[in-house]
């Protein structure tokens, strides 16, 4: 009976502790090795001030994304991954169409994870490199709000850059 | 219907990895699923870091793609945080040719490619000016300057710096310093100064956000006591936004011929032999602690070009090869503007002109 506390203590140490992450868009759970999940500095503030019960609900990230961004830390905690592979891991994470680019940037904003951040905002920034203004549209779903003389006018002022462009 | 679709297309849709081949194809692709997307929709923070990974042209594209996107790259914070990628994202090389009469003294100004190395460098025999192309500088920016060129011009490439450029005009005795952005098109004309310069230095003290030029005057001098001729250097600073130079007393004076633009990390570095030592060292002066300090050279070195990336904290490595009247200095294009340096009214912006002033267009 003595060795009551003894036996809490070694109950919970050598045990990996998981965390359920719950995607509150799909309802979709899942258990992860907490060392991996706590690479997110929001869940990990969470956890430090006891915020964090057996579920962590993941509000606006769907079970899709929240997979990707699961892959993405169990691949950087891995401490025996070479950089060259986290490169390849990363680079097939954002492999991805634009629609799966914003969710995951905005995923990898909320919960605070900033080399995930890194990637996924420089595979964004990759899809309209050297592409015309017309094509950036398109692409990033934006809705021209100039007048032709006022979009003219900013042009004017890096003609330049434009030479070969329509 | 239509949610299904997106769904299914965000599963299957190859089309970013393949966006070069098939260009058109995936812009087709884009639109039909572009549904209720915007990107405008993401964070305004997100959507300055997305667009200062961009390369200075594509940059210019996205200032006419819509009204937030033009405030956010003519913000000042755009331009602070662009510089930090941009050793990641653009090299450039400025050249002068220095073998011509100074009236055809160009400054060029070449993009290397976002994956060059050392192996894309300059590698011709001939001034850069009769072969502005080479194969592997694609769609250069290309910079000639006729605007310093004024009476018997004498323009030097000072140094370069976050994207500015500072030159030096001394064909009369009031040496002039210009800061430029050429990416902006900004010139800003520091004061006089009433003596021949010998060498200046550009850098910029990353505490206070100074931009500051340093100049050294060479002056003999004869001991009266012991008749011994002997030289020093006086050098003499000013900070831009400031109206007037500052002597900060006597320096090492830089090797003749040497290279005098190596700025890194808030310091400016050189070769001196400080008038009596044999052998090599290197001196260098705290832009922020306007002090000087000198270490030792370990072992012979040749200078080169480098440029280096605070971000990945490595250094690149360029090669400019061709006759020796070529000088040549590594410049990382940026948005950093002069009018955010001209608070008040100390610093005069001209801007440039095509047609008189300083030509900027592509050669491809």
């Amino acid at each position: 009976m003595a060795s009551a506390p003894e036996n809490e203590k070694n109950a919970s140490a050598p045990e990996k502790k998981t965390l359920t992450l719950k995607s509150m868009i799909n309802n979709e759970e899942f258990v992860v090795d907490e060392h991996v999940a706590l690479q997110s500095v929001t869940i990990k503030n969470m956890v430090d001030s006891d915020c964090a019960g057996d579920v962590i609900p993941v509000p606006t990230i769907s079970g899709e994304i929240l997979a990707l961004v699961i892959e993405y830390c169990k691949n950087h905690a891995n401490p025996s991954a070479s950089e060259d592979d986290l490169k390849k891991a990363d680079a097939g994470i954002v492999a991805k169409d634009i629609y799966t680019l914003i969710d995951l940037v905005l995923a990898a904003n909320f919960l605070d994870i900033k080399g995930l951040l890194e990637v996924t905002s420089q595979k964004i920034a990759d899809s309209i490199k050297d592409l015309p203004h017309q094509d950036v549209r398109e692409i990033f779903g934006v809705e021209n709000d100039y007048t032709p003389e006022e979009e003219a006018a900013v042009r004017a002022e890096h003609d330049w850059a434009f030479e070969g462009f329509p | 219907m239509d949610i299904e679709r997106r769904k299914r297309g965000r599963e299957c849709d190859p089309s970013f990895e393949e966006r070069d081949d098939e260009q058109g194809q995936d812009l087709t692709a884009a639109t039909d699923s572009a549904l209720s997307f915007c990107i405008l929709e993401l964070p305004t923070h997100l959507l300055y870091d997305i667009l200062s990974r961009l390369p200075p042209k594509t940059i210019f594209f996205c200032k006419c793609v819509c009204k937030t996107f033009l405030k956010i790259v003519r913000d000042p914070y755009f331009a602070e945080i662009h510089v930090t990628k941009a050793p990641d994202v653009a090299a450039s090389i400025v050249l002068q040719d220095c073998s011509v009469p100074s009236e055809f003294r160009f400054f060029y100004m070449l993009d290397l490619e976002e994956t060059s190395s050392s192996s894309s460098s300059y590698s011709n025999h001939h001034p850069p000016c009769r072969h502005p192309r080479r194969s592997g500088l694609s769609k250069s920016l290309t910079v000639r300057n006729t605007k310093f060129l004024f009476c018997s011009g004498k323009v030097t490439l000072v140094g370069s710096c976050n994207g500015l450029l500072c030159l030096r005009h001394d064909s009369r005795p009031p040496a002039l310093h210009y800061i430029c952005n050429p990416v902006l098109g900004e010139l800003v004309v520091l004061p006089p100064l009433t003596f021949f310069v010998n060498y200046s230095g550009f850098g910029f003290c990353p505490k206070t956000k100074q931009y500051k030029v340093i100049c050294f005057i060479c002056l003999s001098c004869i001991d009266p006591m012991t008749n011994i001729l002997s030289t020093k250097a006086v050098s003499e600073i000013c900070t831009l936004g400031t109206q007037s130079w500052r002597r900060i007393g006597d320096a090492p004076g830089p090797l003749p011929q040497c290279s005098f633009n190596s700025f890194l990390n808030g310091n400016l570095h050189w070769l001196t032999d400080h008038g009596v030592s044999a052998s090599n060292l290197i001196c260098s002066f705290d832009f922020e602690t306007e002090q000087f300090s000198i270490c030792p050279v370990t072992y012979p070195f040749r200078p080169s070009l480098l440029s280096y990336s605070p971000r990945k904290g490595t250094f690149k490595n360029f090669k400019a090869l061709g006759t020796d009247h070529i000088q040549a200095i590594a410049h990382i294009p940026s948005f950093v503007s002069l009018k955010d340096m001209a608070r008040g009214k100390t610093v005069k912006l001209d801007k440039w002109r095509t047609g008189e002033g300083m030509h900027i267009y592509i050669s491809s």
